[in-house]
């Protein structure tokens, strides 16, 4: 037992958990405390608890985009004002309308409340397609019907805001629990005022892993199998999340590991609570190869592999990391990464130009290290002829609609994904079209000035004009589409712009995006890098923060943020500490207590090489540059401005985005990568090219021993074996041709999983 | 003698004929106004050299058989003509190199003598050939020594050419990918300035031309590969290709050491047409283009009614006065220049005086220094407000008076740093604070997608009430500013007059036998209501002209123009078809045929305005010089 109560216990701890609908039978127009006084209804969290809890409102039932069956509810009750009129008007709802389609009928029976269809429908005394949700002899049924009898009023708001739950709490907050054990999830709920409440049997609880930890409708929790669970905790308007950890087996003496940073204390101490060991720490020529790719997409050159392995000095890990982040390559590397995330490339500027002086804008903010709250403002709130604001054109020098603008500001720099909240209010999420609409406002307003297609003013300006957006039809300010009014530009947290909103929208909106009294822009970015080095993210996806994608070290999350925010926004600060520390440092060969873990970081997983930075590898080790179209012979594939200019079937396959969209970068192997690695010309044709590393050796008289040896450390950052070299030199030895020999083994090389994964 | 027309000579006018844009129309066959069957040059190279050599030079083009003179527009440059000869085209970027159905390209050796006096700065060529004269390319003269790009290769860092400070070489990007290195060494602290002259890419068919790029390097090494360099600088810095394709770039050397210069194209395009000249100077030398205005080079300038960068100075209603009908002023020869070289550029001191009978026009400065918020400078019609938006978020206020009725004119010129990096942006404010009107105009498209918003350098607005007005300047997008954003906004009575002429050819090879058609287009500005007449002086023998008509094809339904008048002239245009007779003597060298407008109304003839100098021939059709 890990943490847990024991379940014939779960009910002594829960004091004061009266189920609050077990004291409501025969009270008319109100309901009582636990304490026996009289309270009067409150729709909101009275029925809309209710709703929550029997599932009613979720996203799979009433809570989906349209309703279900005719009958729409706000999703987890988040506004019971709709859902009041709803059922009591009654109506079919429409997306794109506020008026319901045809005649109303309201869903409740103020004469006979036992017929309305509020109730007749989850008993199941009428047909219903969510099967039975309600039994009449529950206390939700009787409070309901007390509800109906009283008027079905929605309450004042005076007492709605008094029993608001402002936050909820789940205890154990990280459970850790062997396989087949049990553990009662307690919530308490905090209301306005500070009254706390037990709501445990208020609430819906939903594992998003059942198959690792199952909860039932009580809060129970199962553990089923090794791995980790997000159980999600719903109430009337709130919801919260706990992770519940299952182990296969307890750990005896778990062993002291050494510290370098608070990254390691953080990621360490969840390791020792699920009882999972890291890996030791990755040998020198790992951590060469990894922290090289990691930081600059570059793969280390023999000589150096060679200098650093023979290098005994104990400090010679930082001082690398230092070298790289101060070198040209990281740069260059950085800069393509940025210009990935910002979407550099002429089909999305729509011309190279452009494209061009974006590109250098954010080259110029990587060299100079700008802080990446200003990088954010500027690219969100960008005006004029320049970089940033070049970044809002489309092929003609069209502007993007307002509401793609806004969604892909709030993805990139908030790690939020809007999107769903366009057409109606977002289902999973506390994200109302009211609130999209808001946010849109503060991009309607960026207009274009001149017209490279017309030529009496050959150029762009990107301006805010009050006048609006100016798309024919659409210009002026920005409208609902549901209700048709003008929305004025509002954040995300529901607080208008002002005045500031007014004068310069996007300005005030860069300001409160990157606020450092608001968590989420440091979140998202130290989240994103932190997806880098890792390949997965605290929260992964790694722009897709939500309730129900919780973060699996939400301290560590935090912890990062702060640092990120205390030091100034430095990009290269954030990385140094990353990859400084132990956990970044941990060799990729699992233990027996990590080998199915995923989500700790208790060792290093194999991550591929972006199509890029592996095209820039393959002809790194061959000595045979790719050619790109008409740039320089020697150009690399992570220095294309517009890489979407030059076709490249290797490219392709191998994942490099488009950039129409923010890029998600999710390499997965396929048949043409194979097919292209045994014929594709990548492969095939950089082995023998002029000039090649190959041909060079050959030329020089290197014996067969010392191209083995050249060629491991050109593209694995170590040396051959003394089985794998004994093994190499005696095959060349007995091929009829040297030079064929060595392009087979260059080949088997550059095409094995160890080279194209960093790991 | 001509027997085509009886307009080719008039009495009284010697040499010039008249044409009136209300004459009947007479329907001819004509050929198009630039034909494919005219010398078109491409490329020379070298592009320059120092004052007092001789050189050769190769120009290449299409249909350039028969080359046997360089004509130079101005100035005493002389050139013989060489060899003609094939040039082999290998695959490369530029389309324009021949193959195909394109005419075969040619390479024509020139000999060049640069008198030691000779202007430093852009001298425009044309070749004469078979079958008339080309188009025309630049030549630069400078005063300092030129290298040549060296024979080596020089394309990466390690086999840079070695030059030294200041320097200026004639070089070329070959090929595709071809990036051409200079190292030099250089002191601590200096400031020095690089910047490539060359032929920039145009609109078809002469589109063939160079987009150059400038990149700094420093050859530091890196961990990686110590070959390595790192890229110091780009261009220039905010760059816009709109104003220039010619890159600069001004860079301060913290440390003494050597570094690289490249010279490549935008997207690594390469071709023999692709001559550049880079030069390397310390920062407070003049710049090409400082250096192009102190003499006579480029294109003589034309008329510009709607230009940011058109000086606005003292002599700008007497400019303006003498482009509309009636004034009858003419210069020394008969004609008006066009202003390329009156005063009217001259800045304007506080308090000036115009011309005799002219309104006065009194500059009011802002003062940047000691400028506060909510200061307001008072400014009269006609007057110059003259300032600069020297930071971001800065607003200059001045005030006017206006009467009921009066037509007013607001003309902003910026001197210095114009769009699309700075914007500016003015309103005029009633006494209430409404805005009555700005200077941005804004209507649909034609796409009919989005309203097409452009910040315009002249505007005109009728006031309906007298009264006192507010006048704020600001840059469009009050983001930025600095000390180059200036600005001279000069309010003015409204002047009826001509405004541009534009013609649609740079040079006239006429065939004997054959007619050829020119379109004029004329503006006509702020309610100007007269007849323009065209005139056509030094016409070659045996040629004769006549007015024609032309079809325009539907352009669809016109869009919502917005309040056009107020942001742009009426504007309408002739077709001139020119004849040659088919015993019209054949010209040896091109003869510049003068162009002119002259304003005609109920008042009286205006003066005549030369719009533009055109080389002319007439060509046997088999290309002889002389049959007869």
């Amino acid at each position: 037992m890990f943490g847990s109560v024991a379940p014939g216990m779960k009910w002594l701890v829960r004091l004061g958990a009266l189920a609050l609908g077990s004291l409501l039978a025969g009270q008319g127009g109100g309901s009582l405390h636990a304490g026996g006084s009289a309270r009067p209804f409150s729709f909101p969290r009275d029925v809309g608890g209710i709703l929550t809890k029997r599932g009613c409102n979720n996203q799979e039932c009433h809570g989906s985009v349209k309703g279900r069956g005719g009958f729409k509810l706000s999703a987890n009750a988040l506004y019971p004002r709709d859902d009041h009129e709803w059922i009591v008007q009654g109506g079919v709802y429409q997306v794109l309308s506020p008026e319901p389609l045809g005649p109303r009928k309201s869903r409740v029976d103020l004469k006979q409340p036992e017929n309305s269809l509020l109730l007749a429908k989850p008993t199941m005394e009428e047909p219903h397609g969510g099967g039975e949700r309600l039994s009449r002899d529950s206390a939700d049924y009787r409070t309901l019907v007390e509800w109906i009898r009283a008027g079905a009023p929605y309450g004042s708001e005076e007492d709605h805001r008094a029993r608001e739950i402002q936050q909820l709490e789940v205890s154990p907050r990280q459970p850790v629990m062997g396989v087949d054990e049990e553990q009662q999830l307690l919530v308490t709920a905090t209301l306005a005022g500070g009254l706390r409440e037990d709501v445990t049997d208020q609430v819906n609880f939903e594992s998003n892993q059942p198959e690792v930890a199952e909860v039932g409708d009580s809060g129970l929790v199962r553990a089923r199998q090794p791995g980790e669970a997000a159980v999600v905790v719903r109430a009337a308007g709130r919801a919260a999340t706990v992770i519940v950890g299952v182990i296969r087996q307890p750990l005896d003496g778990y062993p002291q590991v050494s510290q370098r940073n608070f990254i390691d204390r953080l990621v360490l101490a969840k390791l020792r609570r699920l009882h999972i060991l890291p890996s030791e720490p990755a040998g020198d020529q790992q951590f060469l190869r990894r922290v090289c790719l990691d930081l600059t997409g570059t793969l280390p050159p023999p000589e150096r592999v060679r200098e650093f392995l023979a290098d005994a000095r104990p400090g010679k890990r930082d001082e690398l990391i230092e070298t790289l982040l101060n070198s040209p390559e990281f740069l260059d590397y950085w800069t393509f990464r940025f210009a990935d995330l910002f979407r550099v490339g002429k089909s999305v500027q729509g011309f190279t130009k452009y494209s061009r002086l974006y590109w250098e804008w954010i080259r110029d903010g990587i060299a100079r290290n700008k802080p990446y709250d200003q990088m954010a403002r500027e690219r969100i709130a960008a005006q004029g002829y320049g970089g940033p604001a070049l970044h809002y054109y489309l092929i003609g020098g069209d502007l993007p609609s307002p509401q793609d603008m806004m969604g892909e500001q709030v993805r990139v720099f908030l790690g939020r994904r809007l999107d769903c909240a366009q057409c109606h209010n977002h289902p999973y999420e506390p994200w109302s079209q009211n609130q999209f609409w808001g946010m849109t406002a503060f991009y309607g307003q960026l207009t274009r000035v001149g017209d490279i297609n017309t030529g009496t003013a050959p150029y762009n300006i990107i301006m805010d004009d009050p006048e609006g957006h100016g798309v024919l039809g659409k210009g002026g300010p920005t409208v609902h589409p549901r209700n048709k009014t003008e929305v004025q530009p509002a954040f995300l947290s529901g607080e208008p712009a002002g005045r500031n909103g007014a004068e310069d929208p996007r300005a005030s909106l860069a300001e409160w995006m990157t606020s450092p009294d608001r968590p989420e822009f440091a979140e998202a970015i130290v989240n994103r890098i932190w997806g880098h080095f890792f390949g997965r993210g605290i929260v992964d996806p790694v722009d897709d923060f939500k309730l129900a994608n919780p973060a699996t070290h939400p301290d560590l999350l935090a912890a990062l943020a702060e640092d990120f925010r205390a030091g100034g926004y430095d990009l290269r600060q954030l990385m140094r500490r990353i990859v400084r520390s132990r956990v970044y440092q941990l060799s990729s060969v699992p233990n027996a207590s990590n080998r199915t873990d995923r989500t700790n970081y208790a060792r290093a997983h194999p991550r591929p090489l972006d199509a890029e930075v592996l095209l820039d590898a393959i002809s790194q080790v061959t000595g045979v540059p790719e050619r790109f179209g008409t740039k320089p012979e020697g150009t690399r594939a992570i220095n294309l401005v517009s890489s979407d200019m030059y076709p490249s079937r290797f490219l392709d396959l191998y994942g490099r985005p488009n950039r129409q969209m923010v890029p998600q970068r999710k390499v997965e192997a396929s048949l043409g990568q194979a097919l292209h690695l045994l014929a594709g010309p990548t492969y095939t044709d950089k082995l023998s090219g002029e000039g090649s590393r190959i041909g060079r050796l050959l030329a020089a008289g290197a014996s067969n021993a010392e191209i083995v040896e050249e060629f491991y450390l050109a593209a694995l950052s170590r040396f051959p074996t003394a089985e794998e070299l004994g093994e190499l030199e005696g095959w060349i030895e007995g091929q009829d041709s040297r030079q064929k020999a060595v392009e087979d083994l260059v080949w088997a090389l550059v095409g094995s999983r160890e080279f194209a994964y960093v790991h | 003698m001509n027997v085509f027309s009886p307009w080719s000579r008039i009495a009284g006018l010697g040499a010039a004929a008249l044409l009136a844009v209300t004459f009947p129309a007479v329907e001819l066959n004509a050929q198009e106004a630039t034909p494919s069957t005219e010398p078109r040059l491409l490329s020379v190279h070298p592009l320059g050299a120092r004052a007092g050599s001789s050189l050769e030079v190769e120009v290449q083009g299409h249909l350039l058989e028969g080359a046997r003179a360089v004509w130079f527009e101005q100035g005493r440059l002389q050139g013989r003509v060489g060899d003609v000869r094939a040039v082999p085209v290998e695959g490369n970027s530029d389309s324009e190199a021949g193959g195909g159905d394109k005419p075969v390209l040619l390479g024509v050796r020139v000999e060049l003598e640069i008198p030691s006096d000779a202007l430093a700065g852009v001298h425009r060529f044309r070749l004469v050939a078979k079958r008339g004269v080309s188009n025309a390319l630049m030549f630069r003269v400078n005063s300092d020594a030129v290298l040549d790009e060296t024979g080596q290769p020089h394309q990466t860092p390690s086999t840079a050419q070695q030059v030294a400070v200041p320097a200026v070489v004639n070089g070329r990007v070959a090929s595709d990918g071809e990036e051409d290195f200079y190292a030099f060494e250089i002191e601590e602290a200096r400031e020095l300035r690089f910047e490539v002259f060359c032929k920039t890419p145009g609109k078809p068919p002469d589109d063939v031309g160079l987009d150059p790029e400038l990149t700094l390097y420093q050859p530091t090494g890196s961990w990686f590969d110590r070959e390595r360099t790192t890229r110091l600088a780009y261009n220039d810095d905010p760059s816009s290709y709109h104003v220039s394709r010619l890159p600069q770039l001004t860079y301060r050397f913290r440390k003494k050491g050597r570094y690289l210069i490249g010279v490549g194209a935008f997207l690594g395009g390469g071709s023999p047409h692709f001559s550049y000249q880079l030069r390397i100077s310390d920062s407070s030398a003049p710049t090409f283009a400082q250096l192009d205005r102190n003499g006579y080079n480029r294109v003589p300038a034309s008329w510009k009614e709607r230009a940011f960068r058109r000086p606005i100075g003292s002599g700008r209603l007497a400019l303006l006065e003498s482009r509309s009908a009636g004034s009858n002023g003419t210069g020394a020869d008969g004609t008006l220049t066009n202003g390329a070289a009156s005063s009217h550029g001259e800045p304007v001191q506080p308090g000036a005086k115009g011309r005799d009978g002219q309104a006065s026009i009194v500059l009011v400065k802002e003062q940047e220094n000691g400028e506060r918020e909510g200061d307001t400078l008072s400014v009269s019609v006609p007057g110059i407000a003259e300032g600069t938006i020297d930071r971001p978020g800065d607003v200059d206020r001045y005030a006017f008076k206006a009467e009921r009725g009066q037509q007013v004119a607001f003309e902003v010129e910026t001197p210095q740093v114009g769009p699309p990096q700075f914007n500016p942006r003015f309103g005029i404010l009633d006494e209430e604070g409404r805005e009555l009107f700005s200077n941005v105009y804004k209507r649909l498209g034609r796409q009919l997608t989005f309203y097409l918003k452009t910040v315009e350098p002249k505007t005109l607005y009728t006031f309906e009430r007298s009264g006192e007005y507010s006048l704020v300047v600001s840059d469009l997008t009050r983001r930025f500013g600095n000390a180059g954003f200036r600005y001279r906004l000069l309010l003015r009575p409204q002047i009826p007059h001509v405004g541009e002429v534009r013609t649609d050819t740079d040079r006239l090879n006429l065939v004997a036998g054959q007619a050829r058609k020119m379109t004029v287009a004329t503006d006509q500005e702020e309610g100007y209501s007269g007849d323009i007449a065209l005139v056509l002086e030094g016409l070659p023998e045996g040629v004769a002209f006549y007015p024609g008509t032309e079809v325009k094809a539907y352009q669809g339904p016109v869009p919502e123009d917005g309040l056009r008048p107020r942001f742009s002239p009426t504007s309408e245009s002739v077709t001139i078809v020119l004849l040659a007779g088919a015993d019209a003597p054949a010209t040896p060298l091109p003869v510049k045929l003068r162009l002119l407008a002259r304003p005609i109304s109920d008042d009286g003839p205006g003066s005549s305005l030369l719009i533009k100098e055109i080389p002319t021939m007439v060509v046997r059709p088999s290309g002889d010089v002389e049959e007869s």
